[in-house]
Order: structure tokens, then sequence, then C-alpha cells
């Protein structure tokens, strides 16, 4: 079933890319092939083994609990929170808060799962900001006292 | 003789301080990476190439950092395969088979020194084969045109649909995504935007360091926190890591012909060190086992899948280096890093770059050598890593691998198409949908179009180029049976060998808990 579903989806998708890519605006001066023949290729290619997988589904999928959906759905809002909060709030803090909110997920106890954090954040700041020369932002909170 | 003199001056390379320091760090991260189960090279390449970036690295030190990481991981998996049951990347499932039982009996010590000495006998003589076989078919590949790279970037393909994973079809559909992937940003002939959506950060295409992190380490966070129960208690007594003499004789030929197997697996596209593994396993098996003990905690079963899955990746560095047409997820982020620095790998690669190649070569037998002290007599330093609690480890890894990905372009928009390439890489692991093809087709994608559309012009439009010289039709010939093998035959050919190497490709880390 679920093998049937991935596969409808699937060729939504190489449908939709095709619809795309036929609207590609093409330049004056081209290749005989051009830029929109090969995506139109591609796209036939997805739909074409999308087909054969409908129509003979391989597996099925053993999906999780309900409860785990839910910490999975939590741990995705985790990431895409962390890629929201590095910049106002610096790297050292979302982190702290990211890793304590992973951690957490995975059974550690609250207190040491933000101690820990706290303790990475710091960590690896030094390591990549001071040692290693990446940027890391320092957040627009802290930006006024240093 | 040649080959020879130019060794030598590798060795000039690869013995200035600060190779030496990076061939130690490649090697012992990847030992670690290869260890910690969930970890695998692919992610800690793709982890790595910003810094390398940053620190301005040059070329040749950036190689040999990434060569040992990968290396040095074949070794590092075997030791969690064998003290906890659990392989830590999925070529050194096999080596679970006999080495998890000989620790079971209380001989996890010459269960790890078999492993290293098997691993260091497989990895050194593969280097022998990487130096006669690469020039060699780089002056057989200066003959390939456009149409030609074409035809063998299709076959690159096909083969590794069929090899990775345990359906076909579920291979040509992760080469299709990555295809699609590969097609969003400018248009490599006219300059045009594709898919672009309009959003700017999207005209250079997706990133590939955002992409690999999110399928292969995202992904792998929201796959383990799946699985709640943890592998068996770490046995951290191991005793004398050391084997008898008897043990290490019965074993010799067992690692050699398996060193062979797995370079020459190494070399096909797609193949890599997963099926290398388990195709020396069976085969000894097969040979030398009369009495029926592997699986029992024999020796040789250490013996034969070590040497295999390290000397797979000196067969893996061949088409990567001559060609240019990386065969693996991992060589293909290899490839992409260098590409990045402007260098294009190809039949003149060797000539033009004479420092990189040789020096490579050097560096991988003193990471080898590295690797057998830091596994034989330091082993029971690393068992103390596997005893770091998941809690602390996994998040460790997600905000190490959303450092790397930000650092590449300072932006939160990477950040958020890592995480959505992330969620797709564990719809797909769970669909059994092999993610290697994905990456391999993101980063081939563009020279697959490059070509193609390079030998139409050169020929006015003539699709007969693409079957117009004997070196395509032969291609085409192999494109045909890699289609037509798994159909006939229903079956991966290599990893029938073992029902556990279906449905895992080579970079996908095993679940925690089989």
């Amino acid at each position: 079933m679920s093998d049937r579903i991935a596969s409808l989806l699937l060729i939504a998708v190489g449908a939709v890319f095709i619809y795309l890519a036929t609207q590609i605006q093409t330049a004056f001066f081209s290749d005989p092939l051009g830029a929109r023949w090969v995506p139109i290729f591609i796209g036939i290619f997805l739909i074409g083994s999308s087909v054969a997988l409908f129509v003979q589904p391989r597996s099925t999928v053993a999906w999780p609990p309900r409860e785990t959906l839910l910490r999975l759905v939590l741990t995705l809002a985790g990431f895409i929170a962390y890629g929201f909060l590095l910049n106002p709030l610096g790297f050292i803090v979302a982190t702290t808060i990211a890793f304590a909110l992973f951690a957490l997920q995975f059974g550690g106890k609250p207190i040491r799962a933000v101690l820990a954090g706290a303790i990475f954040a710091v960590a690896a700041y030094l390591l990549f900001s001071t040692a290693l020369d990446l940027y890391l932002p320092t957040g627009a909170l802290f930006e006024r006292w240093f | 003789m040649e080959a020879f003199a130019a060794l030598l001056g590798g060795f000039e390379t690869a013995l200035t301080v600060q190779n030496l320091i990076f061939v130690f760090v490649g090697v012992l991260l990847g030992t670690l990476i290869g260890m910690l189960p969930g970890i695998g090279p692919i992610n800690g390449i793709a982890i790595l190439i910003p810094i390398t970036f940053a620190l301005d690295l040059n070329p040749t030190t950036m190689l040999i950092l990434f060569a040992g990481i990968y290396y040095g991981s074949q070794y590092g998996n075997s030791i969690s395969a064998i003290l906890l049951n659990v392989p830590g990347t999925a070529s050194s499932v096999a080596t679970t088979l006999d080495g998890y039982e000989m620790a079971k009996r209380g001989r996890a010590g010459p269960a790890l020194a078999m492993s290293a000495i098997a691993s260091f006998i497989g990895g050194t003589l593969s280097i022998f084969g990487l130096v006669f076989l690469a020039p060699a078919l780089a002056q057989f590949a200066i003959r390939f045109g456009p149409a030609e790279y074409f035809v063998l970037i299709v076959f690159t393909f096909t083969t590794i649909s069929a090899l990775t994973g345990k359906y076909f079809v579920k291979g040509l559909i992760a080469t299709g995504i990555g295809l699609v992937l590969a097609t969003i940003g400018l248009d490599p002939g006219t300059g045009v935007p594709r898919f672009t959506f309009g959003q700017l950060p999207l005209y250079d295409g997706i990133d590939f360091v955002s992409a690999t992190i999110g399928l292969f380490a995202v992904a792998e966070v929201f796959q383990l926190l799946e699985q709640s129960r943890i592998g068996g208690e770490v046995r951290t007594k191991i005793g004398r890591a050391m084997v008898s003499v008897k043990e290490f004789w019965e074993s010799f030929w067992v690692m050699i012909r398996s060193a062979l197997t797995g370079f020459l697996v190494g070399t096909l596209p797609g193949a890599g060190a997963t099926i290398a593994s388990f195709l020396a396993y069976s085969n000894e098996q097969r040979w030398v086992d009369k009495e029926g003990s592997f699986g029992q905690g024999d020796v040789r079963g250490v013996a034969a899948p070590e040497a295999a899955n390290n000397a797979s990746v000196s067969g893996a560095m061949i088409p990567l280096l001559t060609l240019g047409v990386p065969g693996s997820g991992t060589t293909a982020v290899m490839l992409a890093a260098l590409l990045a620095l402007n260098l294009n790998p190809g039949p003149l690669f060797i000539q033009q770059q004479p420092d990189l190649f040789w020096g490579l070569i050097a560096s991988m037998y003193i990471g080898n050598v590295m690797l057998l002290v830091l596994n034989l007599p330091l082993v029971g330093l690393f068992i103390r890593v596997l005893l770091i609690p998941r809690w602390v480890l996994v998040p460790s890894v997600a905000v190490i691998g959303y450092v790397a990905v930000f650092s590449v372009n300072s932006s939160v928009f990477d950040l958020m198409v890592m995480t959505a390439l992330g969620v797709l890489g564990y719809l797909l692991r769970k669909l059994n949908i092999p993610v290697a093809p994905v990456i391999l087709a993101l980063v081939l994608g563009p020279m697959m179009e490059t070509n193609l559309r390079r030998a139409l012009s050169l020929a006015q439009g003539d699709a007969m180029v693409l079957v117009g010289s004997p070196i395509t039709i032969v291609l085409w010939i192999m494109v045909a049976a890699s289609v037509i093998l798994p159909i006939v035959t229903r079956k991966n050919p290599l990893a029938s060998a073992s029902p556990a190497a279906e449905s895992r490709d080579e970079e996908d880390a095993p679940p925690l808990n089989d």
C-alpha cells in the first residue's frame, strides 16, 4: 500500500516536473537539445519507473505508532526552529535549546540534557568559530553587549 | 619502474608535516566514524568539506584526509560489529556473523586483532591494484569523448540502481529523484534558470553538502528515534588483542583472495564495500569451510569480509580518479568537493596532478600502518567511545551537521533544504528505496546533461553520435546487461550472496538494533 501511494505521488511529481520543464524560457542561441529536453526525459524516466512500482508493489512498510510519530514531528519542528532561531538567539543559546530538545527525545534526563547541551554548545562554538574559523552567529540579542 | 619513481615522489608529498597530520586525523576520525553506528564515512566527509574549505587546505591534503576517513571507517566498523553485534556501517554486517560469535565465546581480542590484520592486508594489497590499474584505465579513457562519457554515466546509474537495495525498480526511482534534484538551478548549457521558483538561493542548485547531510545524517536521526532498543551490552573486557600464528596462517590465503575480490568489486559502480564483504564471506565459506564452522566463531569468517571491505575502498577510488565518474555515494561526495575546488578528475588527472595522485597513494600506505597501530594495541581506548550514551551522541551529530551546512553559505535557506531532504531521506528508507543513488545522481546529473548536449552539438544534433563509436556500443551493451540481468534473475546479482545484504546500501548505516 505504501509503495502504491509513493508511486502515485512520484508520478504526480514527475508530471508537474515535465509541465514546468515545458515552461522553461529558452535562450535564443541554444544547442540542439536546449534547456528543456533533458528535464523532460528525466520526468518521463521518473514516471516510468514509478508506474512499474505501482503495477508491482514490492514491500509493506511498518510505519511507527502514533506516539513515535509525534516524537518525529517534534524533532522535525526542532530542526526547523533551530534554523530560524540561530540568527536571533545566536549559536550558543539556539544550540543549547536544540541539543536539549533532541537529547530529551533520545531519553536524556531534563537537567542533564540542558547541561550537556550548554557544554556542547560552548565547546562547539570555541572549536568551529575560534579554532576553525567558521562563521557562527553570536546572536542579535547579545551583539548589543559585545 | 616508472610507477616506483612516481611513488617515491608521492611519499615526498605525503611525508610533509601537514599531510602526516591530516592522514592521522583522517584515519582517527575514520575509525571513530566507522565504529559509531549511525554515522558513516559519507556523513563524516560531507561534514568536513566546509571545514577543509575554511582552513584553505590544498586539494592533495583534502583528498588525503577524506580517503583516510573512507578506509579508516572500514577498520572501525568491525569494532562495534564484534563487540556489540551492531555493525558500525553496513559493510561490516558480514563481520558480525563470526566476530560476535567469537566475542560471545570470550575471544573478542583475537577477533579484533584478526579484523585489524585482515583490514591491513586488504587495504595495503589493494593499493597495489590501484597503482597499476588506475594509470592503465586512464590511458584507455583518453579516447572518451562527450558521447562516451554520457553513456558511461548512464551505465553508472543503471548499475548502482541494480546493485544497491533490494529492488531494481526502487534503485531506478532513487536515481530519478536525484536527477530531478540535479536539474534545479541554472541550466549548464544556456544559463537559464530552471525549477528555481524565483528563489535566488536555488540558482546555484541544491548544495551537495546540505543534500548529503540531509539525506544521510538528518534522516538517520529520524530513523534512530524510531528504535528505542539499543544493541547488546558493550564487552569492555576483550583480553589480549592478538591472534596465534596458527590462526594467522590459516587465514592467510583467505585474506589474499578476499582482498582481490574486494578490490575488483570495489571498482564496479554501485557495488562497494557491503557487497564485497558478503561476496568474500560466502566465497570463503564455500571454499575453505569444510567443517561448517563459519558462523560459529571461525576466525576466517572475520578475516574474509574485513580484507574485502577495506580492499574495495582502493577499488572505488579508481573510477573517481581516472574517469571522474564515481560509483558510490561516498566517492560522489569526494568528487563534488574536488569540483568545488575547480579540479576535474579524468583521464589526464594523474599526469596533470601527479603530486595529488601519488601523494594520495603514499598516504594510503602510511594511513594503513597508522590504522594497524590504532586498531591493535590501542583498540581498548576506542571501545570507551562506544560507552557514550545515545542521548548525547545523536544530538551532537545533528548539531555538527547543522554547523557544517550553515557554514557553507551562512544561509538558513540551506538549513531548510537540508531538513526537507532529511524528511525525504527518512521516507525513502522507510520505503526501502536506497539513498546512495540519489546523491550519485545529484552529483553526476549535470555532468550527464553537459556531455549529452555537447555530444549532440558537435554532431549538429545527430543522435546517432551516441552509438557512433565502438566504445559507446560496448558501453550500451553493458547498460543493457545491467538492466536485463536484475530483471531476469529478479535478484540483486551480487548481494544475493546473503539475504542480509539486500536492502542495505553501502552508505546506509544499518539500524542499531538488529
